[in-house]
């Protein structure tokens, strides 16, 4: 993961440990990371201002995203 | 399907946009969302503009209310990708918001972990990924849907219309909530050790 810590300059060993203390499979983490590196950004990665815009939705009723 | 550091991303570049479109209640829809299966209610705004990406993606922002729920979710999965920015109404800095228990379905893999207000998380794998959540405190969100590809199963929740008074009164808790030590704005920087954390199933950022 030094890659990506260099890349976005953060990923401390404190903050690593802190993030795992919430979770319940510490184990398994660690051999996941090193087999199956994480690669956060694709097409946002390369966002512009210019790339965003709002547009009237289509449907604004009809999508209750969230916890459905 | 991409990443969910494409939402986290994405919520960085938008998140000042979001806040600004706070203020015009007229430009979102308020609705009581119920779940059948237990009764859950909770609160929601969709907003009527919908956010697209060199019109390729596009996406569709809303905010939930939580008040007094204290009851669990039953296992779920959603409809679309989605990325979740929660927001404690009460409570410290990194209150905790909900204890989330998640599977992934696809690879076996499983834990539970705490949602802290102020750092958000995203599920790219949505038809895989189960969660349910415990809430802890009233709280709010701020989410994110990527909505380019159809939903992976019908809707199963009922939505009843708010009134505009309450609408407005929603948007005020938030804006309130915003300004707040609870929260705070997204730092642009990616927790990316949360996402090795989480075995990919759930991509997890903070301050």
């Amino acid at each position: 993961m030094d890659w990506l810590k260099k890349l976005f300059g953060l990923g401390t060993a404190e903050k690593e440990s802190k993030v795992n203390e919430r979770t319940s499979n510490e184990d398994s983490d660690h051999a996941k990371d090193e087999r199956e590196p994480y690669i956060p950004f694709s097409h946002t990665s390369r966002m512009k201002p210019e790339d965003i815009e709002w547009t009237p939705s289509d449907d604004p009723i009809n999508h209750n995203c969230n916890l459905d | 399907m991409g990443t969910g550091g494409e939402l986290i991303s994405l919520f960085d570049a938008v998140y000042s946009s979001i806040v600004d479109r706070l203020r015009q209640e007229s430009d979102w829809l308020g609705f009581l969302v119920t779940d059948s299966s237990n009764d859950f209610k909770y609160e929601r705004l969709n907003y009527k503009y919908d956010l697209r990406v060199r019109n390729e993606k596009v996406y569709k922002v809303g905010i939930n209310l939580f008040l007094n729920n204290e009851v669990a979710t039953e296992w779920h999965n959603h409809r679309f990708p989605f990325l979740i920015y929660p927001i404690a109404l009460s409570g410290s800095l990194e209150s905790p918001v909900y204890k989330m228990d998640w599977e992934d379905k696809a690879s076996g893999e499983a834990g539970t972990t705490m949602v802290i207000s102020g750092e958000c998380y995203s599920i790219q794998r949505c038809a895989d990924v189960f969660h349910r959540v415990m809430s802890l405190c009233d709280h709010a969100s701020i989410n994110i849907a990527d909505i380019t590809e159809p939903p992976v199963r019908p809707d199963r929740l009922t939505s009843q219309k708010l009134s505009s008074p309450r609408t407005a009164e929603i948007l005020e808790i938030l804006r309130t909530a915003i300004k707040t030590p609870h929260s705070c704005p997204p730092d642009p920087a990616v927790r990316i050790a949360s996402a090795a954390a989480l075995s990919g199933a759930i991509c997890l950022k903070s301050r």
